[in-house]
């Protein structure tokens, strides 16, 4: 792994905030992500982890200096804020939590890692941040993305998403968004 | 390590402020409550409003800051100079070049343009809509879970029944993407339809009472009012800039011994339009 000792992490958060932000506005549209230890996952990690918030993986990766970085604590599926996972995952969908009607903010964000963003449903956005709708491809089967729509059924509660691609491009999906399948 | 933090702000505060600002994003117009930082100014004078643009902004941003729509007020230069101290960013009272626009209870008059990911940062006083019908902050919280605006409505009616239309001059509350009502912070009525639909993203920030929320470019923000009754904005009809001539805009009005005078409350729209104006 290179540890890139000379990367200034601050900037690099600041960076892919920004575009996290703006992906998850404006749901479809496709940000760069800058990686760190070579990886874009792990840039989000450093970005979105800190000491008041945990978190789930399941991946490849290894963990170690994130956990050092961050000061955030590795928890079951169910109690996660922030789910990081090498595919979207039916399973791990329908276990995250999804809030609650007085503090809907109690929910999860899954992060889930694809190969390309433009393989895999063809499908309509609509919904805040879509200006009228949207066709584009999300990378994850049919049946994650009807999971997904009765996940996020009953607004607020619900679970937000960003895809990361191989190419450490990133697209939001906020529980807002109505997917419909083409 | 450097030896200053850019933007002021330590890494675990902007965390703190960011997550709350991703979820107020998913969940447009519900009030996020994050854990707000001691600022350099008093409570109360944009300490919401500043954290937020610190937590997002780049060095490639060009920001502006208005107060009432004014660029050369107190606490607007006061904030840009200590954001562009801290951040090196370029300033612009332009608002087409501005890439955050942090405002105090105005949106600027220029359209926004569609594709350039605009953020308008509103310093807000009092975040909760509830407030002035309901005290108990506890009652508010289920009252939202509940998409109970009942008393709310009831003060719609009784300011409609006695007065004819509602006496609400400022903050008037909205219902964003049909699920929460929600403070607009203290802009004139003549600024709410400007929020609807909108390009740009636009983030509320209150420092004192420690809470966020946001409304999504492209989401649907409608005044409370009565099917049968129509949202009527401030009314300057037949008036005209006295400095630029501009028409169509909001004005400051200006009392003297010699009567009312009106100026454009945007006052890079004014110079702009008297630009036009003394070329033509």
């Amino acid at each position: 792994m290179n540890t890139h000792t000379n990367t200034d992490i601050e900037q690099l958060n600041r960076k892919n905030f920004r575009n996290c932000l703006d992906a998850l506005s404006r749901p479809g549209d496709v940000f760069q992500i800058t990686p760190l230890f070579d990886s874009s996952l792990l840039a989000l990690a450093a970005m979105l982890l800190y000491s008041e918030v945990n978190f789930y993986q399941q991946t490849d990766t290894n963990w170690n200096m994130i956990k050092v970085l961050t000061n955030s604590e590795e928890v079951a599926v169910e109690e996660a804020d922030y789910l990081f996972l090498d595919t979207p995952l039916e399973h791990i969908l329908m276990e995250a939590k999804a809030g609650d009607q007085l503090n809907p903010e109690f929910s999860a964000t899954l992060i889930c890692c694809c190969e390309d963003l433009n393989e895999g449903t063809q499908v309509k956005l609509s919904g805040p941040g879509i200006d009228g709708t949207k066709e584009t491809i999300l990378p994850a089967t049919t049946s994650f993305l009807q999971l997904l729509a009765q996940k996020n059924k009953h607004f607020p509660l619900g679970v937000d998403m960003y895809f990361l691609s191989d190419t450490h491009m990133i697209c939001g999906l906020p529980r807002t968004t109505t997917v419909e399948v083409l | 390590m450097n030896s200053t933090t850019f933007a002021f702000i330590d890494e675990d505060a902007k965390k703190e402020i960011r997550r709350s600002l991703l979820k107020a994003v998913a969940l447009p117009g519900y009030i996020v409550p994050f854990a707000s930082r001691e600022m350099p100014v008093a409570r109360g004078w944009g300490t919401g409003g500043l954290q937020i643009t610190l937590s997002i902004i780049l060095e490639r941003d060009v920001l502006k800051v208005i107060d009432q729509g004014c660029d050369a007020s107190v606490n607007a230069v006061n904030i840009r100079d200590f954001i562009t101290e801290v951040t090196g960013v370029k300033e612009t009272v332009n608002t087409s070049e501005a890439s955050i626009i942090q405002t105090r209870h105005r949106i600027p008059e220029h359209e926004f343009a569609k594709d350039e990911k605009q953020i308008l940062v509103f310093q807000v006083p009092t975040p909760e809509v509830l407030t002035t019908v309901e005290p108990d902050t506890a009652k508010q919280k289920q009252m939202h879970a509940n998409s109970d605006y009942a008393k709310l409505w009831v003060l719609l009616y009784e300011d409609t029944s006695q007065y004819g239309d509602s006496r609400i001059s400022n903050r008037y509350p909205v219902l964003i993407n049909d699920h929460y009502v929600m403070d607009p912070s203290p802009i004139p009525k003549y600024d709410i339809p400007r929020m609807d639909n909108s390009p740009v993203l636009q983030l509320f920030g209150a420092g004192r009472e420690k809470r966020i929320y946001a409304i999504p470019p492209y989401t649907s923000v409608k005044p409370l009012k009565f099917d049968d009754r129509e949202f009527k904005v401030e009314s300057f009809s037949g008036i005209s800039c006295e400095r630029c001539g501009a028409q169509n805009v909001f004005f400051d009005e200006v009392r003297r011994e010699t009567g009312n005078h009106y100026f454009c409350s945007d006052t890079e729209y004014c110079d702009q339009h008297l630009e036009k104006s003394n070329a033509s």
